[in-house]
């Protein structure tokens, strides 16, 4: 059984541009620095979360900074609102200080020599507020944000999810039309990282604008964002809705955030060609897929160095019950807790994971059979391939 | 350890205070009040922005400029007092034109010793500010305009405040330093008691012709380094903390 997906809608990546996405913010972000080129389409409607992921030097914190201003484009457009905020083919730009942007930097930066109220009235103080107003809504945000009895403390005497809140309230406070979160959970330990992705959820469903959300973490993805862009390589490589680039991702860094295979290939008469592997893909037209299996839907058997070393030859397709299967070699194998990980030599390269009483007796150079059982691979076509660029 | 040793214990405890108040002392230490200051403000108001060019500026020949503003930290001070004696001499490169037009001359003045401090002292204030530039970076300076913040207001309440440090620190170093100098005003400002014969220049003097005089003024000398270096350490062991 295959399944396939349909491009996942109209706007891909790559085309999106703010003047089009009809008064939404959107950005054509171009920018070269040294090697380095970032050159990516992004809309956010306002109300939503738009997470950009990807590996480090992806460009995602380059494509927040050039939201915020204080990189400037060398080409693109940002527009937010209907107000062009950098386009360097007009000359158009607005200093970070005149944008209605608000941005919590992944080391939170909250000024060291200013109390926690003073810190978060300090953009309200800047957007002219007066002293006693500032004070009030600064309070009124710790309030809000749970700190209301450190307003006087000093940031260094925070711990790391008090700072972030901080960081939060002062970014929110002066009411911006775009917020970007730059890896709000780096600076935190694992265990307060849960809570407080559950708490900026909360925050963040209140909030009207429109936020950019910069992480290399799935889960962080999963529980603010509701879309996705894969940046990889200064590019746009994938984007859509969380769940769909999460669940048929079509980048190998969301494959392998999200712990599955990935393989890339070709439909050619209902069947798609990922190397040696042959897989029934009836519903999908001819040209580049992509497929996904999950490593526990693997199964895997020892060969004996007798058994004949053609066995699944011809590689590949059978359409019956047995599912699709090839003789392989065990590369690495990886303990975690409840299972092993066990990393194929063949080409393309598959990951199995196995009970560990099972994985352990596996050791690299181990012959196997590996099968993929109908159904547990997923076809889809590969539309980043489809529109190059 | 030992040569402070002899100072101390050559020092006439009884007749201290009458021997500060002799004119010579006391216009020595007048002047060795009013010209580490005269030359801190000085460094101050030339060296802070040449500072920061260097931290932050980017243009060509940026390590050449850091080696000219510390060379005066490796320079003889008397090739230095000559140096400027033939800049801002009556008959110097700047000096010429200034005593044509204004009838201003600086040589053998107090203003004159300020000068010949401040050149040999500057490069400590930069030095010190410049590291504390760096260091501190742009991270809340940014933070700072994406809160809306205009380029006064990022001045006033984020880089003076975060520079308050390493200017201090700065301005202590350059006074210490002016404080002590000799032959860098000597060449350029001469030994003229009341008006330019400091603490430094006073002790070399005296001690030809008054010991007496010339360990007193080295008992404040030391005593006001002591208290400075008491204070910089006291101010960096609560910064650690």
């Amino acid at each position: 059984m295959t399944a396939e997906r349909d491009g996942r809608n109209g706007r891909d990546g790559g085309g999106s541009d703010g003047s089009a996405a009809g008064g939404e913010p959107g950005a054509r972000l171009g920018v070269s620095r040294d090697a380095f080129t970032l050159d990516a389409g992004l809309a956010v409607a306002p109300g939503t979360v738009v997470a950009v992921v990807g590996p480090n030097g992806a460009g995602k914190s380059t494509a927040l900074r050039c939201l915020a201003g204080l990189t400037r484009l060398r080409a693109g457009r940002i527009e937010l609102r209907g107000t062009v905020l950098d386009d360097p083919s007009t000359g158009a730009f607005i200093a970070p200080a005149q944008r209605c942007v608000g941005v919590m930097f992944q080391d939170y930066r909250l000024f060291p020599r200013l109390s926690v109220l003073d810190n978060v009235a300090f953009g309200l103080r800047a957007w002219g507020q007066r002293r006693r107003a500032a004070a009030d809504t600064a309070a009124a945000w710790l309030e809000r944000v749970g700190l209301g009895g450190y307003a006087d403390a000093r940031p260094e005497t925070l711990s790391g999810g008090q700072a972030q809140r901080v960081a939060l309230a002062r970014a929110l406070a002066p009411r911006p039309e775009l917020l970007l979160l730059d890896e709000p959970f780096a600076a935190l330990d694992a265990e307060s990282r849960l809570d407080l992705r559950d708490d900026l959820a909360d925050h963040l469903s209140s909030y009207p604008g429109c936020t950019v959300l910069v992480t290399h973490d799935p889960n962080d993805a999963l529980a603010l964002a509701s879309r996705i862009a894969v940046l990889d390589g200064g590019r746009v490589v994938d984007e859509g809705p969380t769940a769909d680039v999460v669940a048929s991702p079509r980048s190998r860094f969301v494959a392998r955030l999200v712990g599955t295979n990935l393989v890339t290939g070709q439909v050619v008469g209902g069947v798609a060609h990922f190397g040696d592997l042959r897989v029934p893909a009836s519903a999908c037209a001819d040209g580049p897929v992509l497929g996904t299996v999950a490593p526990a839907a693997l199964q895997l058997s020892v060969t004996g160095p007798d058994d004949p070393p053609g066995l699944s030859d011809p590689p590949g397709l059978n359409s019956g019950t047995g599912g699709v299967c090839r003789t392989d070699r065990v590369r690495r194998v990886v303990l975690y807790p409840g299972f092993v990980r066990v990393h194929l030599a063949g080409e393309p390269a598959l990951m199995a994971d196995v009970p560990i009483h099972r994985g352990l007796a596996l050791v690299p150079g181990t012959p196997l059979r590996v099968t993929i059982p109908p159904g547990a691979m997923v076809v889809y076509p590969d539309s980043a391939a489809r529109h190059p660029g | 350890m030992l040569p402070l040793a002899g100072l101390l214990a050559n020092v006439p405890w009884t007749d201290i205070s009458a021997q500060l108040r002799t004119p010579d002392v006391r216009n020595a230490l007048y002047l060795s009040l009013i010209c580490p200051v005269g030359a801190t403000l000085l460094s101050i108001a030339l060296g802070v922005r040449l500072a920061w060019l260097l931290a932050r500026g980017r243009f060509p020949g940026r390590g050449l400029v850091r080696g000219l503003v510390t060379l005066p930290m490796v320079l003889p001070p008397v090739v230095g007092g000559v140096a400027l004696l033939y800049a801002f001499g009556r008959g110097g490169l700047v000096g010429r034109w200034g005593y044509r037009e204004f009838g201003i001359s600086l040589p053998y003045t107090t203003f004159g010793v300020m000068v010949a401090s401040a050149f040999v002292s500057m490069p400590f204030l930069i030095m010190t500010v410049e590291a504390g530039i760096v260091q501190t970076g742009v991270r809340f300076e940014e933070a700072a305009e994406t809160l809306g913040a205009g380029r006064l207001m990022v001045l006033r309440r984020i880089t003076l405040p975060m520079l308050g440090p390493s200017l201090m620190a700065g301005a202590t170093l350059c006074w210490a330093r002016a404080l002590g100098e000799l032959g860098a005003t000597l060449t350029f400002a001469g030994n003229l008691s009341g008006t330019t014969q400091t603490t430094p220049l006073a002790v070399f003097i005296a001690l030809q012709t008054k010991p007496q005089d010339a360990v007193v003024l080295s008992l404040v000398l030391f005593v006001v380094s002591l208290a400075v270096l008491l204070v910089l350490r006291g101010r960096r062991m609560v910064g650690h903390q």
